[in-house]
């Protein structure tokens, strides 16, 4: 089975924090991206380290929230996208 | 989801971003907020959007993760770590035909944090066009003796590790001469494998020295044989792989 193609977008600081609230977080002190239910700090599942709202990539694949580099989105299609669709 | 009476028919039709937007405008409130807010759920639940301030780059990942070369690595060595570096492999490549030598600094910095040297060698490997080759010869030699993925991840992390001495880039200012000795020595050193790389009127060059070699029957005499794969490049160029093969010697999971 083939990927289904995704459309990327940039979206502002506003839209983002929409959606991430709809989604189960909340930011915290200097835009820190936190758990809205348990108060944690989200950890990037591909850098494993905090994320911050401005340099936050929200991604399908259930929802996955990283830091964004060319890297960490690479990695992002091999974990969370190529995998499942396999 | 139920449409109450009361929701205005043009919003029915907006997309994921401009319901975001509608929201942080503050343009909607009470019961159309909260049908607003349930719209956007649905609509992220369907996976047709990412939002990302790399919104290009992750558009060009998405391209190279559908492209036949980087299907054919990734049916070759499975779910390997190295997997989303060479898709970053071929975007370095991507950058390097436009000349984008910053962004591919910011790749390699990024990229030598987590997986250092064996990760930059991947990087490389597409700035110097050589990746679709190895590509190429990996996907062939797996196809012809029906290897596992598990072997073939384990010879490609042997070719990053080797990568230094068994590699030959020819250029055309080197010379016939020169790549004669080079490949000779390989030979004589008893290499299991090793490649060699040009382009352009260096490919010319390496080409009627290596065709000479195998006339004169002096790869064979050595114990060796090569496969050769052609790419074009974006530019009309031609890159040039020859891979070359210890019979005795020559082992994927060495």
């Amino acid at each position: 089975m083939d990927e289904a193609e995704i459309k990327f977008e940039e979206i502002g600081i506003e839209e983002k924090k929409i959606l991430l609230d709809i989604l189960g977080y909340e930011i915290g002190e200097g835009g820190i991206i936190l758990d809205k239910h348990t108060k944690k700090e989200h950890i990037c599942p591909i850098t494993e380290s905090v994320v911050f709202i401005e340099n936050a990539s929200v991604l399908p694949g259930s929802t996955v929230v990283i830091n964004t580099s060319e890297l960490s989105l690479a990695e992002y299609f091999t974990k969370f996208v190529e995998m499942r669709c396999k | 989801m139920n449409i109450p009476i009361d929701i205005p028919p043009e919003l029915l039709d907006k997309t994921l971003p401009e319901l975001l937007k509608l929201v942080a405008l503050q343009k909607v409130t009470g019961k159309i907020l909260d049908w607003v807010t349930q719209r956007i759920k649905e609509q992220w639940e369907k996976k047709e959007y990412g939002f990302t301030p790399e919104a290009e780059v992750a558009t060009g990942l998405q391209k190279i993760s559908k492209s036949e070369a980087y299907k054919r690595m990734r049916e070759c060595i499975g779910n390997h770590r190295f997997l989303g570096l060479v898709k970053l492999g071929f975007r370095a490549e991507e950058l390097n035909e436009q000349g984008n030598i910053a962004a591919i600094a910011k790749i390699k910095d990024n990229v030598y944090q987590k997986h250092r040297v064996e990760g930059i060698r991947i990087i490389t490997m597409g700035t110097t066009g050589v990746l679709t080759g190895i590509i190429q010869y990996l996907s062939d030699i797996k196809i012809k003796n029906d290897y596992s993925q598990a072997i073939m991840a384990e010879h490609f992390e042997s070719i990053l590790k080797d990568w230094m001495q068994i590699t030959i880039f020819h250029q055309a200012e080197h010379g016939q001469k020169t790549l004669e000795k080079n490949i000779l020595t390989f030979m004589k050193t008893n290499y299991p494998l090793f490649f060699v790389f040009s382009m352009g009127t260096a490919s010319e060059q390496a080409a009627k020295l290596i065709a000479q070699l195998k006339k004169d029957d002096i790869i064979r005499k050595n114990g060796y044989t090569f496969d050769l794969y052609r790419r074009k490049e974006v530019a009309g160029r031609v890159m040039h792989t020859w891979v070359f093969q210890n019979i005795k010697e020559w082992k994927p999971f060495i």
